[in-house]
């Protein structure tokens, strides 16, 4: 028994111990039951705006790296040798080049005095040079970055579910290349590409490092706003800040629901 | 499906420059003299040696492997010793360890250290020492994955077989699971504490939750250089970057030792 010791003191004190704290905190702090720090999510513009910005933004790099990820596994999938092992070692690194160091190169690159913005305004290429990284659509670039090797990665291994034999089917049934990616790959690889979409949404939408360094209190994310208030400048409001992180363990925690209906319905399809 | 060869190798391409822009322009930046225009003017390691000698800096990636480097062993220790239990004297106990080993995958880092700061701040504990918490959030943090790496490990080698057989030869269950199975899934193990390694090294926000004061660690002081000359940033992130890319070297390299020995 001794043994599991070390561990239990690890989970007890750091994980049950303050997830318990910030729930009574959330819902009353001293004694009685409220729903004030919740309502108050739900009225102030900024933390409404807090959420829909993190919602949105999340949902579409998800959405949209979930694409090109798709389609840069299938073009993967196909390619063979050195080159293949190349292209995937180079997506091993890009992976691990994320938080901070990631939003210094992008600011290198596409910021006020980045090299790419200096070199269109040299040749005259407006959309470029007039590149705005520090707004929501100019930081979606970053947002995407990560997600697209993480992502192509974690996809790849769906692609070998798909048989050839089922295509040579496919098509001599007279079923074209998109009818078969829609009617029979991607049901098939459905439960892959939704467990891929959850990891790439809650990576994203608990994104720290990119929009605190990139916008920081501009526009409102609730990851930001959660930190602030806890160790912010202004005002520290602990109960606040903990009805935000359950609002954001909610939102993971529903996404999450979501993809596991999906899933069962489409495993559903598989068997019958 | 000959006929997407050219937009396959397309969208190759594009995804290719794309991941690989701010990499290269980081590279080249780091070495540039000047870079107002359309090229770099004139090649430099003057930011490579400012870099490199200055003290904060070396002193934060220090700082930041000895922070790194501790939650990992510890866990894994921690993991080692709560699996081997539940293996031998309580497999019903699996499932349990296993929802609190993955947990924190769903809670994110922000969430775990706001809530660890807010409970023992003010606590007058040991717990409300700052490195000691950070230490301790670490250990959360990478838990996740260090559970995954032991257990499949050590579903890999047969422990119950090993370990009976090392019984009947008269040794006492748990000398044979330090001595035996244990340097057995090492490859496995050193595989999966690098990547939590990883991790830790390249976390910014706990740290900044935590004790970005206190302890400065080398993405601590990324973040307080900022606004500084951009080149010795570059000049630092293409180091840190290496850094990393020799961890994940290494991981990869467990990884091949782990398959190769599974397959003898």
């Amino acid at each position: 028994m001794l043994f599991f010791l070390p561990l239990s003191l690890i989970v007890l004190l750091f994980e049950c111990v303050p997830l318990f704290g910030m729930i009574t905190k959330a819902f009353g702090g001293d004694g009685g039951f409220t729903l004030d720090y919740f309502l108050e999510i739900i009225e102030k513009p900024v933390y409404r705006a807090a959420v829909q910005n993190s919602l949105g933004i999340t949902l579409a790099c998800t959405i949209i790296g979930l694409i090109i990820d798709f389609f840069l596994a299938m073009a993967l999938s196909r390619s063979k040798g050195r080159g293949k092992a190349l292209y995937l070692s180079m997506l091993n690194l890009t992976s691990s080049f994320s938080g901070l160091p990631l939003s210094i190169a992008f600011i290198t690159v596409l910021g006020t005095a980045g090299v790419l913005v200096l070199m269109a305004q040299k040749i005259g290429f407006t959309p470029l040079a007039n590149y705005n990284l520090y707004t929501m659509n100019g930081m979606f670039i970053v947002y995407l970055y990560f997600q697209i090797p993480m992502g192509t990665l974690l996809l790849l291994p769906t692609f070998d579910k798909i048989r050839k034999e089922w295509k040579e089917a496919a098509r001599l049934m007279n079923a074209g290349s998109s009818r078969f990616w829609f009617q029979i790959g991607i049901p098939v690889m459905m439960p892959g590409i939704l467990g891929t979409f959850n990891m790439l949404f809650s990576n994203a939408v608990a994104a720290y490092a990119t929009p605190y360094l990139l916008i920081n209190n501009n526009i409102p994310l609730l990851p930001i706003k959660v930190v602030d208030m806890f160790v912010g400048d202004v005002r520290q409001r602990p109960e606040l800040g903990s009805a935000l992180s359950i609002t954001l363990l909610a939102i993971v925690l529903i996404e999450i629901g979501l993809t596991n209906l999906c899933k069962k319905h489409f495993e559903k399809g598989t068997r019958s | 499906m000959k006929e997407h060869r050219g937009a396959m190798l397309a969208i190759k391409s594009v995804a290719a420059v794309f991941l690989l822009t701010p990499l290269v322009v980081m590279f080249i930046y780091s070495w540039a003299d000047r870079w107002l225009s359309i090229l770099p003017e004139g090649f430099t390691v003057h930011y490579y040696v400012t870099t490199l000698t200055n003290p904060d800096f070396l002193m934060g990636i220090l700082r930041g492997i000895i922070i790194s480097a501790i939650p990992v062993i510890i866990t894994n220790i921690s993991v080692l010793l709560a699996l081997y239990v539940v293996m031998v004297y309580l497999p019903d106990m699996e499932k349990v360890v296993q929802i609190f080993c993955l947990i924190p995958t769903t809670i994110n880092g922000i969430i775990v250290a706001t809530s660890v700061l807010s409970m023992y701040a003010g606590s007058g504990t040991i717990l409300a020492n700052r490195i000691v918490m950070l230490a301790c959030i670490y250990c959360v943090f990478v838990m996740p994955v260090t559970y995954q790496g032991i257990r499949n490990s050590l579903y890999a080698v047969n422990m119950k077989g090993l370990l009976e057989a090392s019984q009947m030869l008269g040794y006492r269950k748990f000398h044979s699971y330090v001595t035996v199975i244990v340097p057995s899934i090492l490859p496995g193990l050193a595989a999966s504490a690098l990547m939590g390694f990883a991790g830790l090294f390249g976390d910014f926000a706990i740290i900044k939750i935590i004790a970005s004061s206190q302890y400065e660690t080398a993405q601590a002081f990324l973040y307080r250089n900022r606004a500084a000359d951009t080149q010795e940033l570059s000049a630092a992130v293409v180091i840190l970057l290496l850094i990393t890319l020799v961890i994940n070297y290494a991981v990869h390299k467990s990884q091949n030792k782990q398959k190769e020995s599974r397959e003898k």
